[in-house]
């Protein structure tokens, strides 16, 4: 009713907070990517015009963010480690939406809410509890194999790609559960019936069934992974990833190269969150 | 196991739990018939029928096929094949590829060849030149085709169909049944085709089986089964039928065929004993509306009945008749069909009802209610 | 398919699934819950990280502020999240939807890292607030808007928007627009309709995206550290300073155990209390 023709006072109030509220969510992102542009070194106004310094100087006093070595480390590991936590995420996934769809066992549904458990535990929690497991660990493979045997559980590469699998593969398993609940399973059976082996049919059948779930499952995953912070803050080691640096650098201050990380980040992980969003559509629509 | 048997059921049985789904059944399936299974939902006929394809396997009992025990071999490796309910064509998949499916996972054959076949097959249930469609670009009766042709380019021993034509409009459903009839004859595939549709059953097969409860009812050809239905749950579940329920039974004259006098209400009908029934005993009746002739006016030999609703119904019309002698109130349904000398009668008429003894079926009543006719 | 190639079938994603939430979730939580319970030296059992923090009045404090925060903010996102969701699903046309919706969610895809690093460009001293609002002549000296208790509050109100909009838009999505017109047609007039018919039937989504919301911001570290500052005394904080900075497990074990145990608590009441299923809500 609201949608009606003709102007009222409700009306013009809706639409005056609904300015405001892009102005809210919008503006920061927006003033944030102009300034990544100015040619004004304290990260602010006023305007002095337009430069590219930022992404791409080298220059001692302009260290732009491609010439920076620690940025650049920090993208190649951030791109490392959501690259393998969205492959082994995936995988769960998939087995797991099996285990709860295909499959019928007793403590099922316990097991299917303690799988929503990553979700419900903060962050932060679930990282000092993954450190203080880990560390027990290693200390126990040194001992037994020798000292190093255990650095692999240590903070680094490895326990931020374990960290973050905690929580990512419960979103990856719900995400494609929800498709293969909709799968007909006489699909399955059809493909038996026309020759194909069990295997076969899940894997000419089933599997592009998923397919869109699957790529959407994984862009999320790689989002969630290159932006997590409060988990991985708790396990990384000398290489940070991009937000772990940023948060460091932050501290100190606000740089004109940061707001260019900004933008970069903006751009990449807004196309990706639009194409996993296409992916969701295509995937309910289906 | 006679080489013209291509499908056997020996004394099958299928529990899930406790509950028992397909009761000691044998059947056997002519090569080159149409076989079908009738039943009402729940009844066994898809537990039955998926046991055929090898997705479910018998808590006891044996199934053969082509003469070959196929208990222990499964789906993909039976020579039956499979129309689903739902089709379950592979949406991802163009019409080409859902029907050179089966071909590919066969392999041993040419591409060239597996597309000549499929295109064969494909024109055979007349759906030339939709090759490169995608599935859901297809209207419901060319995904059925499509679904048909997908199992038939494998030229399997039997083809079992699941209610296929279950999800059609009717008016398509009347003419993809004569579709499928005529298909049956050009290429002398068995079918065994599952259904709770008596017109599908009945119009299509050879033979049909009644199942109910897990149990076969009668197999017989359809014109049989109608006029000659085995149980009290044939009688009431095939065609439509008139039920006149807790008669007597006054006189029985044996034969191939006994017959009975049955008292209701003060009336005596005739009637053919469907089962053994002796004097005294309980019996209800059943006699098709269409085999009861209707004449206007008071006559000897027959029911006197007064008209109390005339239902038009395009070439027929549909008659209820009180009984007026009866000590309590009795009606019969009696369907005129339209033609030149047929009597015209209004609300109010008083006509005579007859029919022959054997067109009607006395059965003792069943202690449970039996699933009611689907009209 | 046979009843022992089913078992079979069954274990073989079973146990991928077993050894994930064992041992990255179950097992860590063990460990965590077990930690706190003993002590640094030695590992005999022990209470003596519990009292330390319920003996330390700043920790006390601590908590109390971070759970009260927590709830005022939860509160505040609903007012300004409830307004929003009701003008995406019933009152805006398609453009301007698209538009909310996109504004509403791309926030939460550029991380909220950064997302509070925009508002520190905004809001610090030599920033684009202080800056405009110096040209405009309103101040005469750059002043600081961080580190105080609204900016906090402000950069939670933006990271939950989401959390909060989108169930709410999801249970308003259901609600018939005749009903709108029915109660106006019956004489009722907006705020009565709204107390009584749309509120209750967004009362599911609202239930939701609260409990996310103040899960959220319980367990907030990036965005209260950055833009609340030394000030912030979040409880998260004294969690990495003890696992982290101290190199204390047991007592940040205890920590832990502390903020996991009241936010599950609070959520189960909150569920108990309203008769939701979480399950059937996510």
């Amino acid at each position: 009713m609201f949608r009606r023709e003709g102007f009222t006072l409700s009306k013009a109030l809706f639409y005056a907070y609904a300015v405001l509220a892009l102005l809210f969510t919008l503006g920061p992102l927006v003033i944030v990517t102009i300034l990544a542009f100015n040619n004004n070194p304290s990260a602010s106004f006023p305007w002095q015009g337009f430069t590219l310094d930022w992404f791409k100087s080298s220059t001692p006093d302009r260290v732009g963010l491609f010439n920076d070595a620690r940025m650049m480390n920090a993208i190649v590991v951030s791109l490392k480690v959501a690259a393998v936590v969205t492959i082994i995420s995936i995988l769960l996934g998939i087995n797991n939406a099996f285990l709860f769809i295909r499959h019928k066992f007793a403590g099922q549904n316990a097991l299917y809410l303690l799988m929503l458990g990553p979700l419900v535990v903060p962050g932060v929690v679930l990282g000092t509890s993954i450190l203080a497991f880990s560390y027990g660990i290693a200390n126990g493979l040194d001992k037994i194999f020798g000292a190093g045997a255990g650095t692999f559980l240590r903070p680094g590469f490895w326990l931020v790609v374990f960290g973050q699998i905690s929580f990512v593969a419960t979103t990856t398993s719900m995400v494609i559960a929800a498709r293969l609940k909709r799968f007909d399973l006489s699909l399955e059976e059809a493909a038996m019936d026309l020759g194909a082996s069990h295997p076969e049919a899940v894997r000419l059948v089933t599997l592009p069934f998923l397919s869109p779930a699957v790529i959407g499952a994984a862009i999320i995953a790689f989002l969630f992974s290159f932006e997590n912070f409060n988990t991985t803050y708790f396990l990384s080691g000398s290489d940070p990833t991009v937000p772990i640096l940023l948060y460091s650098r932050l501290r100190f201050g606000i740089t004109p190269e940061i707001n260019a990380v900004s933008v970069m980040l903006m751009v990449v992980t807004g196309i990706l969150g639009f194409i996993a969003f296409v992916f969701q559509k295509e995937d309910n629509a289906a | 196991m006679s080489p013209e048997i291509d499908v056997a059921l020996v004394n099958v049985t299928k529990k899930f739990g406790n509950l028992v789904a397909v009761d000691n059944v044998s059947f056997e399936v002519p090569k080159g018939s149409f076989f079908s299974i009738l039943g009402p939902s729940g009844s066994g006929k898809t537990t039955l029928l998926r046991m055929i394809a090898g997705f479910e396997v018998p808590t006891s009992g044996d199934i053969y096929i082509g003469g070959q025990r196929v208990n222990d071999v499964p789906p993909n490796k039976r020579p039956c094949n499979m129309v689903f309910q739902r089709l379950a064509l592979f949406p991802m998949m163009n019409v080409l590829d859902n029907v050179t499916f089966g071909l590919r996972r066969r392999g041993g054959m040419s591409k060239a060849e597996m597309e000549r076949r499929a295109k064969d097959a494909l024109a055979r249930v007349g759906l030339q030149g939709l090759e490169k469609r995608k599935i859901h670009q297809l209207s419901g009766g060319q995904q059925q085709r499509v679904a048909l042709a997908r199992s038939l380019v494998l030229e399997p021993t039997v083809l079992l169909l699941d209610e296929p034509l279950g999800s059609l409009d009717l008016k398509l459903r009347q003419s993809m049944k004569l579709e499928l009839k005529h298909l049956q004859a050009r290429t002398g595939t068995t079918f065994v085709y599952i259904t709770h549709d008596q017109t599908i059953a009945l119009a299509m097969s050879d033979t049909v089986a009644v199942i109910n409860r897990g149990k076969i009812e009668q197999i017989a050809p359809p014109e049989e089964l109608y006029r000659r239905p085995a149980t009290h749950f044939v009688a009431s579940f095939v065609g439509e039928n008139n039920k006149l329920t807790g008669g007597r039974v006054l006189a029985v004259r044996p034969g191939p065929d006994p017959q009975v006098e049955v008292d209701f209400a003060g009336l005596r009908m005739a009637g053919r004993a469907g089962e053994d029934l002796a004097v005294g005993d309980t019996a209800d009746l059943f006699i098709r509306p269409e085999m009861i002739s209707l004449r206007p006016g008071k006559h000897e030999n027959g029911l006197l009945g007064k008209v109390s609703e005339v239902n038009f119904d395009g070439s027929h019309s549909l008659v209820v008749v009180d009984l007026v002698e009866a000590q309590r109130p009795l009606s019969l349904n009696v369907k005129i069909q339209h033609t030149e000398d047929a009597p015209e009668v209004q609300p109010g008429d008083v006509v005579t009802l007859s029919w022959r003894w054997d067109a009607a079926n006395a059965f003792h009543p069943v202690a449970q209610p039996s699933t009611e006719a689907e009209v | 398919m046979n009843a022992s190639s089913k078992r079979r079938g069954l274990w073989l994603v079973l146990i991928p699934m077993l050894l994930w939430i064992g041992l990255l979730f179950v097992l860590p939580h063990v460990k965590l819950f077990y930690l706190s319970f003993v002590s640094r030296r030695g590992g005999e059992f022990t209470l003596a990280n519990y009292l330390y923090f319920f003996k330390n009045p700043l920790y006390r404090r601590i908590f109390v502020r971070t759970a009260v925060f927590s709830t005022l903010v939860t509160l505040l996102t609903l007012v300004v999240s409830f307004p929003l969701a009701f003008i995406i699903t019933k009152v805006a046309g398609k453009r301007l939807k698209a538009m909310l919706l996109l504004a509403v969610i791309l926030p939460y895809w550029v991380s909220e890292l950064i997302q509070a690093f925009t508002w520190m460009v905004l809001l610090r001293e030599s920033g684009v607030f202080s800056y405009l609002l110096q040209r405009l002549g309103i101040i005469h000296h750059p002043v600081e808007f961080l580190y105080h208790d609204y900016t906090i509050a402000l950069g939670l109100v933006y990271t939950s928007l989401l959390f909060m909009t989108i169930p709410i838009m999801n249970s308003l999505d259901t609600l018939d627009d005749s009903l709108i017109e029915a109660a106006y047609d019956l004489g009722a007039n907006f705020w009565s309709t709204l107390r009584e018919i749309i509120i209750p039937h967004a009362a599911p989504g609202i239930m939701v995206g609260s409990i996310m919301t103040f899960m959220l911001n319980l367990g907030n570290y990036v965005t209260v550290t950055l833009l609340g500052g030394k000030n912030s005394l979040w409880f998260t904080e004294i969690i990495y300073n003890q696992f982290i900075i101290r190199f204390n497990q047991n007592k940040g074990s205890a920590f832990s155990v502390i903020l996991l145990t009241f936010s599950v608590v609070f959520v189960w009441i909150v569920l108990k209390v309203t008769k939701q299923d979480l399950s059937e809500a996510m």
